[in-house]
């Protein structure tokens, strides 16, 4: 098969928080995105609104896996959390910084560091990571 | 005539005719329709760096078909033509739906605030982005479509 999509979430902690960790693989596309935007859905109607999508095993994305993260974006900040990425390729990193938006959401290197990340917001009193120190 | 060793590139590449596929024009056929593009792409000599981009334009073209051109009617069709120009992958892309320019200019806002960020209209900033060329007709009651990209970049690096 040409391509495949598939997802997983751990509980994870970072300190006292926890936080959840999404894995994406494979394609995001007009194809897979409902996945994506429905799970995504469901944990934030939960109350689990910090969250990092980890990137590492994502081959693809287009507007329409775009689209799904900058709405979910602002749907975890509503509640006081944050979606934060972390694992990106230079490729899917590349289409991010052409369409501005590493500007709006925060990137990191690894998961850990975008644990750090909701650490610093929690110490901050919730307020997002200044942009300058993302990856 | 003395090339001193040289031979125009164009001349130095096989001949290959012109391939096509039809397909319907459904989100669900997208992963074949790109998988047979970027395998024909790749057996050509596009480099990786060239075939994703490749890859994402023909993705946002067909989605905006499927969805747009098409108003998500299950019988409509996407027919496929491309072939080697060069030094160039050409593809052209038809469909009967309703006429509709992909090549038109869009400038979506990238700097407004998120609250007011509208997410659409960014397949067509993409495609504009990533192809060498584009080009749009109608013809016969039909939308054409066609995208140009290069193998290689001009430094052979992937862009």
């Amino acid at each position: 098969m040409w391509k495949k999509f598939d997802l997983t979430t751990t509980e994870d902690k970072a300190g006292e928080l926890t936080l959840y960790v999404v894995n994406v693989k494979g394609y995001l596309d007009s194809s897979t995105f409902q996945d994506l935007q429905d799970h995504l859905h469901q944990l934030i109607d939960e109350g689990k609104c910090r969250i990092v999508v980890e990137f590492g095993e994502l081959n693809y994305i287009s507007s329409a896996g775009l689209g799904v993260l900058m709405g979910m974006l602002q749907e975890a900040r509503e509640c006081d959390g944050d979606l934060k990425l972390a694992n990106m390729s230079s490729k899917v990193r590349n289409l991010f910084d052409m369409l501005g938006f590493s500007r709006l959401i925060h990137i990191y290197e690894d998961v850990e560091s975008a644990k750090k990340a909701f650490l610093k917001d929690d110490a901050n009193g919730s307020e997002p990571t200044p942009m300058e120190e993302s990856y | 005539m003395n090339l001193n060793g040289r031979i125009p590139s164009v001349l130095n590449m096989p001949i290959k005719s012109e391939h096509n596929a039809v397909f319907t024009a459904s989100i669900e056929e997208l992963p074949s329709i790109c998988g047979m593009v970027c395998q024909a792409a790749k057996d050509m000599g596009m480099a990786d760096g060239n075939l994703w981009k490749l890859e994402t334009a023909v993705d946002e073209a067909c989605t905006n078909i499927a969805c747009y051109g098409y108003k998500g009617r299950k019988d409509g069709k996407i027919w496929i033509r491309w072939r080697l120009k060069g030094d160039q992958f050409v593809i052209v892309i038809e469909d009967e739906g309703l006429p509709f320019d992909q090549t038109k200019p869009t400038h979506p806002d990238l700097s407004a605030d998120i609250c007011k960020r509208k997410v659409g209209g960014l397949g067509r900033f993409i495609m504009q982005k990533f192809m060498d060329e584009m080009h749009y007709d109608r013809k016969n009651d039909r939308n054409c479509l066609t995208l140009v990209k290069k193998l290689q970049t001009e430094s052979g690096a992937e862009d």
